[in-house]
């Protein structure tokens, strides 16, 4: 008996030692690893940004062409994001809620945008649209300018984002089901008082998470957006146009102050995003524990 | 109100859901569709409430044609399996949303609203529950508060879907019960799904028993247990045992014993069910049926007779019969059928039923088993 008494936490500590070294090398390896690849650019950018000083920085940010540049973003969410809201919960709702024919079918192309690489969606956009196209050229004659113009930066930005609020809903109405609906609709309730009392409480922190990562990604997107704009200085050049715009032509400390704006979003949203999945967590946890 | 259910199928693809279902549901009878899982019944419930359409056939609710009404308009309590209480919404505001959500004109003042919900509270005993949230109650509460919900829309008729399904059983004995009293008081015409037997029993004035989309036999409870319709409906209702045999010469030979077979036609193959309670079992050492286990349940012994082919058979008998003189696990047992149902095959399908009740070989044992005949009844 007492032998085994003296042997157990000898075997014991060898056993802690070669699993703290383990240990110690991943979090080591992670730590490198996070250092060079997110933490490092993240400081890179503010210190270029601010290298020329806060006057440049500001000059740069109030520069015409930047203004332009924001101003055309801030219109590009401010259509995108709304649409893609909307446009989500229709998709979602038909999913979930009607039993529609080739339900796999319109799962796939509602991923399509996702695995569609962005320059190819672009490319897409020029040719439906682009004068060479019928319909183009068609609406070119009647003064309509989608290509190389706002229209089409709007187009390939909702285009680009519409997956993520669908995506988030899809799943949270999923597992929801309908029966707290029918139950509503048995006592009375419909369309829009039916949405707002029923379906919207029950999955608004869903909602909100698609929300913001579709406005992240509206902000940023630049491959579709690249192709249909024409980068058109001050007119159809967004945020990370503008700054590809000022890199190339070796305005580094502007085109780093322009992207410490972008930097700022995300950051932003980074921090948005961890607030909402915090409260989808603390219901999932609550109605896990309710049934 | 009455319900009246004429030629409704339903299909979903090549799957037929329902099959040309008819039944009619008087004014204030409570109704039970009783079946396995997948024989149709919710469907058929989702139906009448509006919550599903049909793709042939009529629904009449108070003899006027509702096929095409929308739910709002047959003005249903409808009560789910899973409650489908709204969870984001106090048990007070559950109770009133039907009436919080009804148009200006006809939505009754703060005041009236109050006074409904208190009265409802109280008709579900939850009174002291109006401020809590759904994931504060349990289970048998929520599916209360789903009930008091429907209520408050003053319904012409009740559908229950599985209603304590997802209920431990004696929540679900004790809430059926209240249920049974609450209709009654109501006078609310109801059709409660359900696929336990004895819920189904214990609750409704009339059974339907529902298999594969479609109608099986309908009935008051005890027609149901006398007077069964099918093997199925002969097995669903339990303490089954379903054999076959072949008549000849007034007896089908049954693998250990034999019953009467009346007037099956000589020669004609015949499905023999027995009730587990319909079968006496004693001692008998030339008997080929074999006593695999027998256990004590309150005043009941049940045993497990395992006959020559080697299927078993189940049995029932009160505990302190004197029949069970020195029958321990292992012995060989005389088989006596005291009750048996017959359903003949006639072209291949299994149709009608004779009852036959054989107890001549059993007074005879009796009479041999000196004086024990006066403690077995």
């Amino acid at each position: 008996m007492s032998t085994r008494v003296i042997h157990l936490p000898k075997l014991e500590r060898t056993a802690i030692t070669s699993e703290q070294v383990l240990r110690v090398v991943l979090i080591t390896t992670t730590v490198i690893v996070m250092t060079l690849f997110f933490i490092m650019p993240l400081v890179v950018v503010f210190v270029n940004a601010f290298r020329g000083g806060l006057g440049a920085y500001t000059a740069a940010l109030s520069h015409p062409h930047t203004l332009a540049a924001i101003k055309l973003t801030a219109i590009a969410v401010l259509v995108s994001v709304p649409l893609n809201t909307l446009l989500g919960l229709g998709a979602a709702w038909l999913v979930t809620r009607h039993k529609v024919p080739g339900r796999s079918l319109l799962l796939t192309l509602i991923d399509m945008p996702f695995t569609i690489s962005p320059i190819v969606s672009g490319l897409m956009f020029v040719l439906i649209f682009g004068s060479h196209s019928l319909l183009g050229a068609w609406l070119i004659e009647h003064g309509i300018r989608i290509v190389f113009a706002v229209p089409g930066i709007i187009l390939a930005t909702t285009f680009v984002t519409f997956p993520f609020v669908v995506r988030e809903l899809i799943p949270v109405m999923d597992s929801l089901g309908s029966d707290e609906e029918l139950a509503g609709v048995s006592l009375g309730a419909w369309g829009w008082t039916l949405f707002r009392k029923i379906t919207l409480p029950n999955i608004r922190w869903g909602l909100l998470y698609g929300i913001i990562l579709c406005t992240a990604r509206a902000i940023g997107e630049f491959g579709a957006v690249s192709v249909v704009s024409g980068h058109i200085r001050g007119r159809t050049n967004t945020i990370p146009l503008h700054i590809e715009v000022l890199f190339n032509e070796y305005q580094t400390t502007a085109a780093f102050a322009v992207a410490s704006l972008l930097t700022f979003f995300a950051l932003v949203t980074l921090i948005a995003k961890e607030i909402v999945m915090r409260q989808v967590h603390r219901k999932n946890d609550q109605d896990s524990s309710v049934s | 109100m009455s319900i009246r259910i004429q030629n409704i199928s339903k299909s979903w693809g090549s799957f037929q859901a329902l099959k040309d279902i008819s039944l009619n549901v008087n004014d204030g009878e409570l109704v039970a569709l009783l079946g396995p899982s997948g024989s149709g019944k919710t469907t058929l419930l989702r139906i009448v409430a509006g919550l599903e359409q049909a793709n042939t056939g009529e629904i009449f609710l108070h003899d006027v044609n509702a096929t095409r009404h929308h739910v709002r308009r047959r003005q249903v309590g409808f009560v789910f399996q899973h409650y489908a209480v709204f969870r984001h919404m106090s048990v007070f505001e559950n109770i009133a949303f039907g009436l919080r959500v009804r148009s200006r004109k006809t939505r009754p003042a703060e005041a009236e609203i109050e006074r409904r919900v208190q009265e409802l509270l109280h008709l579900v005993h939850l009174e002291e529950y109006a401020q809590r949230m759904p994931d504060q109650l349990s289970g048998g509460q929520r599916q209360r508060v789903a009930l008091a919900r429907a209520l408050a829309v003053e319904p012409k008729m009740l559908l229950l879907d599985e209603p304590f399904g997802a209920l431990d059983a004696r929540v679900r004995q004790e809430l059926r019960r209240w249920l049974r009293t609450l209709q009654k008081e109501l006078g609310l015409t109801t059709i409660i799904v359900t696929h336990d037997q004895e819920e189904a029993m214990e609750v409704a004035d009339r059974i339907v028993i529902m298999n594969n989309g479609h109608l099986e036999q309908e009935g008051a409870p005890e027609v149901l247990w006398d007077r069964p319709g099918s093997p199925f409906v002969f097995d669903f209702l339990g303490h089954s045992n379903l054999l076959t045999g072949t008549a000849s010469k007034g007896l089908a030979q049954l693998p250990g014993f034999v019953v009467e077979t009346g007037n099956v036609p000589e020669g004609g193959r015949v499905r023999v069910g027995l009730r587990s309670f319909d079968i006496k079992v004693w001692l008998d050492r030339s008997s080929p049926c074999i006593l695999k286990h027998i256990s004590p349940f309150g005043d009941l012994m049940r045993l497990q007779v395992q006959l020559p082919d080697r299927s078993e058979l189940t049995v029932q008998m009160p505990r302190r019969s004197s029949l069970l003189r020195g029958v321990a696990e292992g012995v060989n047992v005389h088989v006596e059928p005291t009750r048996a149902y017959l359903f003949p095959e006639t072209a291949g399908e299994f149709q009608n039923e004779v009852v036959l009740l054989p107890d001549s070989r059993l007074t005879e044992h009796l009479q041999h088993t000196k004086g024990s005949a006066l403690v077995e009844s």
